[in-house]
């Protein structure tokens, strides 16, 4: 009995040492975000490989489901752990579940390494310490490929992940408003490319209903997307619709009156059932030939380019909307992707945010889901820009560009907005009716 | 013998009563538990998207803005108007295609399983099969319009003028023959004596129409009423698919209304106050409707 009972407390003693050294070993492996036997700094095998060898180590990725954009990344992800050495699973979950799923794990210790992070919880997530900054790594050359830095993403893009001067996320996924235009009509009538809405509104009108298109289409359903459009013409004439605090109403009566001027002038010259057109329906619309000039997301434009949807591919050229020649202006739609505070796991986290955000990676998704990337170097990419003709006009429209407005607040005034613009347009509103309702709307930014 | 069978029937009804009580109990809570959290949830202010803020008691604020708030008042009349709109048309309809029916000899089942056909086509793929037949360039309307010289198509859904007609139609395309199936099973319930007698007695179709089918199919007619009432009131799914509420506010529905307010807005708590709004509403009109039918002794 006695033998046993030493026998036991030896036993037990021994499995206290060896759990005591296997904690000593994790926490000395860990506590510079990469384990034993990693190497951060390990140039890729290819040129447009991921930086770093991460053997054993697991990550997750935590992001909204949806493909095929989940799909995409899962891709990159598999080429990332096969090129590393590393495990990095994907962690989806419906996008209602999303903020909350997220600020549960990352408040409680979080097994998240990365996470897709939506402009309007951005904020709150730096603000409570949930993010990891990033700008040492940005700036360090031996974590990135040759010449790239902070400076390799569109400025206006990048800094939507910079919090009180710190940059803690990487994006992908940009979209704005261009202007597509038939050129084989615009040819055809002697008109040359439109420089400004006012040129839109005269080749719209010229062209209406010549060879069986209208002159212009144009999203009209209260989607969102009208809000949109209108904000990328406010941007245009260096007007936005509240200051930096997000509390106080910034709009323009002239700037809003223009704006408006040009949906209900355009809406002339569009084709019937405008006002019941998603972003989809407009580029179906002029994908089918039923429109001379079109104005709208990014990602539906792609169908114009699209030979399984389109009976108009390469006819189309592209501008940004400008209210004056070479002043352009665009609303910057995008995704942020950061790492997590309390990630063991940064060094690898970066590694792959710098290899999925940047021009190779992003000119794969592009192809496949339309979305666009946001390095310069993605804008001239040969392979990107001979089957998405939009991206200089993208590039120029990006050069002046206010956010998608993410405010907690502002789904109810947008919807106001929409409802306001399509008043205008029906004839129930005079403009400076539906601007006002649109500043009364804005008095709802404070909640 | 007598007293202890006495005993086993006292016995047998309370385990009766025992075995009952839990199952009832369970009903009880899944029907009240999520209703009665509905109306404490309409009593706090909860924006979804400021979780860090709380849920503050608000006590009847969110009850006094719904009674000052115009979209509740333009939401509720767009309302209205489909409900009579819909109901009406699908109950005339309804009643001209079931009395046809009945008088029909041959074909009778074929014509009643194709009658049937639209109803059990989820309200979802109803909404987009209109939507594609009426879209004003794609569509198959605008294509046989254009034959006939309409070139340029109709906007059903993006003119205010014709939005709700256009949704009151889909809704009559779908659920007439929910009524013509009522309906029909009604007049086949009327005893063929009352027919024979009224014919003996030189009645023709309008007297025999009014003074006997129209009465002997009242409890069906009410039937139909609440039900179709009921779910009009609530309509959601079509109008959300085909129009969003709009162009403007023109085919805003209490429900959509309802849907925006807790799902795009995240206000919860307006949300939950316009769900409790409308389950009193439909109440009401539901008592009204039962109350007829119980005085016609249907339920006794």
């Amino acid at each position: 009995m006695f033998a046993t009972q030493h026998g036991g407390r030896r036993t037990v003693l021994t499995v206290a040492a060896l759990s005591i050294s296997a904690l000593l070993l994790t926490s000395c492996s860990s506590s510079g975000g990469t384990t034993t036997g990693a190497n951060p700094d390990a140039k890729p095998k290819t040129a447009d490989g991921p930086y770093g060898k991460f053997p054993g180590e697991k990550l997750t990725l935590s992001r909204w489901a949806g493909d095929p954009w989940t799909a995409g990344q899962q891709t990159a992800a598999t080429a990332w752990n096969a090129s590393t050495g590393g495990n990095l699973t994907l962690a989806p979950v419906p996008y209602e579940n999303l903020h909350d799923k997220q600020a549960l794990t990352l408040s409680s210790g979080s097994d998240y390494d990365i996470v897709y992070v939506h402009p309007s919880w951005f904020g709150e997530f730096a603000k409570a310490g949930y993010l990891a900054p990033i700008d040492k790594y940005l700036s360090d050359p031996k974590r990135n490929p040759p010449g790239f830095s902070a400076a390799s993403y569109q400025e206006s893009v990048l800094k939507q992940g910079n919090y009180d001067g710190t940059q803690y996320c990487l994006p992908d996924f940009v979209s704005t408003i261009v202007v597509g235009y038939r050129t084989d009509l615009f040819q055809a009538a002697g008109l040359s490319a439109p420089k400004t809405v006012d040129d839109i509104i005269a080749d719209a009108k010229a062209l209406n209903g010549k060879d069986g298109a209208s002159g212009i289409v144009m999203p009209g359903k209260a989607t969102g997307a009208v809000s949109d459009v209108f904000s990328s013409l406010l941007t245009a004439q260096d007007n936005w619709w509240y200051d930096a605090s997000g509390t106080k109403s910034t709009l323009d009566t002239t700037a809003a009156t223009n704006a408006l001027n040009f949906y209900t002038s355009a809406a002339k010259y569009a084709p019937t059932g405008l006002l019941n057109m998603a972003v989809d329906d407009a580029a179906t619309v002029a994908a089918q030939g039923k429109a001379a000039i079109v104005v709208d997301t990014t990602p539906s434009l792609s169908a114009l380019e699209d030979t399984s949807k389109s009976k108009t591919v390469g006819k189309w050229a592209y501008v940004p909307l400008a209210f004056t020649a070479d002043k352009p202006g665009g609303e910057l739609i995008y995704w942020n992707w950061c790492i997590s505070a309390k990630s063991k796991n940064k060094d690898a986290a970066y590694s792959f945010l710098q290899f999925y955000t940047d021009t190779a990676q992003q000119a794969k998704v592009a192809l496949a889901a339309s979305t666009l990337g946001a390095t310069k170097s993605f804008y001239t990419d040969k392979a990107v820009t001979s089957k998405l003709p939009f991206l200089p006009a993208v590039n120029a429209a990006l050069s002046n560009s206010n956010p998608q407005p993410s405010l907690a607040t502002w789904p109810k005034i947008q919807t106001a907005i929409e409802v306001a613009v399509q008043d205008a347009i029906q004839g129930k509103k005079t403009t400076a009716q539906a601007v006002a309702a649109m500043q009364d709307a804005l008095k709802g930014l404070t909640g | 013998m007598t007293a202890q069978n006495t005993q086993w029937d006292r016995g047998g009804r309370r385990l009766g009563r025992a075995m009952i009580a839990l199952p009832a109990l369970i009903l009880a809570l899944l029907i009240f538990g999520p209703l009665i959290y509905s109306i404490v949830l309409s009593l706090y202010k909860w924006q979804l998207t400021d979780i860090n803020s709380g849920k503050p008691f608000v006590g009847f604020a969110n009850y006094v803005h719904l009674f000052t708030d115009p979209q509740v008042l333009n939401a509720v009349g767009n309302t209205l108007i489909y409900v009579v709109g819909s109901v009406g048309t699908e109950l005339i309809l309804g009643f001209v295609i079931a009395s046809a029916l009945f008088e029909m000899t041959k074909g009778r089942k074929l014509a009643n399983s194709l009658i049937l056909l639209p109803m059990i086509i989820a309200p979802v793929i109803t909404a987009l099969i209109w939507r594609y037949m009426l879209d004003p360039q794609f569509g198959l309307v605008a294509q046989v319009l254009s034959v006939f010289g309409f070139k340029g198509g109709i906007s059903f859904f993006g003119t205010s003028q014709l939005a709700l007609p256009s949704l009151i139609l889909v809704d009559v395309w779908q659920w007439t023959p929910f009524v013509i199936l009522i309906l029909h099973a009604g007049m086949l319930g009327i005893s063929e004596e009352q027919f024979e007698a009224a014919r003996i007695d030189g009645a023709g179709r309008w007297r025999i129409l009014r003074s006997i089918v129209l009465p002997g199919i009242a409890p069906q007619i009410l039937l139909v009423l609440l039900f179709r009432t009921m779910d009009t009131y609530r309509i959601f799914d079509t109008v959300f698919v085909l129009t969003r509420g709009g162009p403007g506010t023109s085919t805003e529905t209490i429900g959509l209304y309802t849907y925006q307010t807790g799902f795009s807005f995240f206000d919860m708590g307006y949300a939950m106050t316009l769900g409790v709004f409308i389950l009193i509403t439909v109440a009401i009109i539901s008592s009204f409707y039962i109350r007829l039918l119980r005085r016609r002794e249907v339920f006794q």
